[in-house]
């Protein structure tokens, strides 16, 4: 089978998957009645009237959890290769990520203990 | 047809934005993210070179500048933090105290 | 299933590494548990510096060969800086006892961050790899951002910490972009393979291959501050506390220039003709513009910041007069590495012990004036250490500078070498005028010194060392001969040259 044929089907799917919706903000747009009101132009937001600006600063704690999920989300790609050779690697796979993954658990320990976890 | 000349090229425009994101941009964030992609033009670079060579190290190297690259982020917001904590400020030119 | 056999000698060949590692994480733990290291604390920082020097006597006798897949290789050119940075790392503890207690950061993570960081540090010595230069380099720095911050209310350690990250960062980029090209190139990034690689397919002159080596060359260049790529130091340098100034001037810029050294030894050689042009211009410029903007410091750690990109620059000379011939100017470079390493700690162990807390930080030219009169101990050994940063004879700097430079000069670089000592001429000025400070003006309150007992074995260690490596014989301490002896058979390996 020719290289392009094979994935004919993938590329089927990427042109419905981008038609599709189009389609149905099109049809919505043209078909649909337009009876604007205050109360339609307001922004969603949970049932809550909307309260200054979207663009104001976030509270600094936000980053101390965006960098702590940060380096424990990131560290887990070196856990991917060993999964995927997890029968090749053995024994000596295993204590070499379990030593891996206990340094990294002293880490959460010491962030634990430092009560970086606490919101208050 | 996509050649590793195509990747190169693109990994080298990624990267000099970068470049040029660090050197004129003034909100620390912005240079930061510069900074990162930097190394993911590096990271596409190394990649393109372990597929045309078919070797493996080109996508190790991969996995480690992704973790450090981490783990850098994570230091730099510590630092950002702290400053933000300290100065409530995060644009360069905000930080010149010391002077020649 | 077979229980795996862990190779017990490469186990051995890893023991530095290892034992810094677990001192690290002790050392972090403890951290968590007590809010001040007191002294019982610190008196293990000590041990585990002590164990690891034990282990590299051990393993200097011990057949080198590549470990872990060729990720690693401990000679004894990786011993020799092992030892080298350990050693800077326990001066620097010694030095910030009473440091840290007075601004309030005495803690277990900063010896868990010194720790680390001595361990990326041997571990871009003993790199036989890119990708472990890659992971020395960061380990090293990673753990020294966070060291420069570690006076967390200070705006100037905070500003500090930020430039050197940012500009750290931005290097590294540089640097993997360099190895990524070079990777292209040889298809590997072994240092054997990449040297075997550019024999093999005749790279020494391709483009691509040159321009990666520009890219490596300003990656490490941001590391050993040379100009261009100088712009941070004066500014970290000022603002990081200053025992950890100290560690970065010695043990980051030996670490650094050794892995240069290894680096360019072992895969660049044969394009040398490229590159020396690049490194003369950078040895010139580095050396003039540190001694020139030294000139008009007012602040003695600036001073000193510029000192150090000058010495930089010093060093660079030995970079362009290296040679397949012989193994002169990568000795001497070791040398002077060793020598500035002294002296360096002893200025910075005094500076340490006069800052105060404020703006200036105790650090202008009245906070030291008269300092020589009221304590002639603590002033004859900053005068030493400023003679030996100047490199008048008989003190080990001068020594130092004579080994590079006559290296050079026997590779003809005689303008260079021409330039280089007009430059040690003009750091004169600024060297004899803390001198002068010192002895020849009075002040009428006493200088306050925080000279304690670790500040003062630092100095002491110091003031011998630049003494006695300037022309004290060998013996039972090792003295100028022994030091140059072992530079020789740690770069036999290197090199290839059976010596």
């Amino acid at each position: 089978m020719p290289l392009g044929l094979k994935y004919s089907s993938l590329v089927i799917l990427f042109v419905l998957s981008v038609a599709i919706p189009l389609a149905l903000v099109g049809i919505a747009s043209l078909a649909g009645p337009k009876r604007p009101t205050t109360g339609k132009h307001t922004p969603f937001e949970s049932g809550i009237h909307p309260v200054g600006d979207a663009r104001r600063r976030f509270s600094v704690k936000f980053f101390l959890v965006a960098l702590l999920f940060l380096i424990f989300d990131v560290e887990v790609i070196f856990v991917f290769p060993w999964a995927v050779l997890f029968r090749h690697l053995g024994l000596f796979g295993f204590i070499e990520m379990t030593v891996f993954l206990v340094i990294l658990l002293l880490g959460l320990f010491y962030v634990w203990r430092k009560g970086a976890l606490e919101w208050e | 047809m996509v050649t590793i000349h195509h990747y190169m090229t693109l990994s080298a425009i990624l990267f000099f934005i970068g470049v040029f994101g660090v050197l004129y941009r003034r909100n620390l964030i912005v240079i930061f993210m510069s900074i990162e992609l930097m190394l993911n033009a590096v990271n596409l670079s190394f990649v393109t070179f372990a597929r045309y060579t078919q070797s493996m190290d080109g996508h190790v190297v991969a996995f480690f500048v992704m973790a450090l690259a981490a783990a850098e982020a994570a230091v730099g917001l510590a630092i950002l933090v702290m400053i933000f904590r300290n100065r409530a400020t995060v644009q360069a030119d905000d930080l010149r105290l010391m002077r020649d | 299933m077979t229980f795996p056999v862990v190779d017990t000698n490469v186990l051995l060949q890893l023991a530095p590494m290892l034992v810094l590692l677990l001192a690290g994480l002790v050392f972090m733990m403890a951290g968590a548990f007590t809010r001040r290291a007191g002294a019982f604390q610190r008196s293990f920082v000590i041990v585990f510096h002590i164990v690891v020097l034990v282990y590299v006597i051990k393993l200097w006798s011990v057949e080198a060969s590549p470990i872990l897949n060729g990720m690693l290789i401990v000679d004894r050119f990786s011993l020799f800086f092992t030892a080298l940075v350990t050693l800077c790392a326990l001066g620097t503890v010694l030095t910030s006892a009473h440091y840290l207690d007075r601004f309030g950061m005495n803690r277990g993570e900063f010896f868990s961050m010194l720790f680390f960081s001595t361990m990326g540090m041997v571990v871009l010595v003993s790199a036989l790899d890119l990708i472990s230069v890659f992971l020395g380099i960061e380990l090293m720095s990673l753990a020294i951002y966070i060291l420069v911050a570690f006076r967390r209310r200070d705006f100037l350690s905070n500003e500090a910490a930020l430039k050197y990250f940012l500009i750290g960062a931005f290097a590294i980029g540089f640097f993997l972009y360099g190895v990524s090209l070079i990777y292209g190139v040889t298809g590997s990034t072994n240092f054997g393979d990449i040297a075997a690689a550019v024999a093999e397919k005749g790279l020494a002159r391709n483009p691509l291959f040159l321009l990666a080596i520009a890219l490596i060359l300003a990656g490490l260049g941001f590391k050993v501050s040379s100009v261009p790529f100088h712009m941070w130091t004066p500014d970290v340098y000022q603002g990081a506390p200053t025992p950890i100034t100290s560690f970065m001037a010695t043990a980051v810029k030996a670490a650094s220039f050794a892995a240069f050294v290894r680096l360019f030894y072992m895969c660049f050689m044969t394009s040398k003709d490229q590159w020396v042009a690049i490194i003369w211009v950078l040895a010139v410029v580095t050396m003039t513009v540190g001694n020139v903007v030294a000139l008009v410091q007012r602040n003695i750690k600036r001073m000193m910041a510029y000192s150090s990109i000058a010495h930089a620059g010093y060093i660079l000379i030995g970079i362009a007069a290296l040679s397949v011939d012989n193994n002169n100017a990568a000795s001497g470079i070791m040398f002077y590495v060793v020598v500035y390493a002294f002296m360096t700690l002893g200025a910075f162990a005094l500076i340490s012990a006069i800052e105060k807390k404020g703006i200036t930080r105790g650090l202008e030219e009245p906070d030291y004036s008269g300092l020589g009169l009221e304590r002639p101990f603590l002033g004859f050994c900053m005068a030493a250490f400023m003679f030996s940063l100047a490199g008048i004879p008989p003190t080990a700097g001068f020594f130092a500078k004579y080994y590079v430079f006559s290296a050079a000069v026997n590779e003809g670089l005689v303008g260079l070498v021409i330039i280089a000592v007009l430059n040690s001429a003009l750091s004169l000025y600024y060297y004899l005028r803390v001198v002068v400070a010192m002895y020849m003006q009075r002040r009428d309150v006493p200088v306050p010194v925080d000279a304690d007992l670790g500040i003062r074995i630092v100095l002491l260690i110091s003031l011998l060392a630049v003494l006695w490596l300037g022309f004290g014989p060998s013996g039972v301490v090792p003295g100028v001969e022994d030091v140059l002896e072992w530079t020789r058979t740690s770069l036999a390996k290197v090199n290839g040259l059976g010596m």
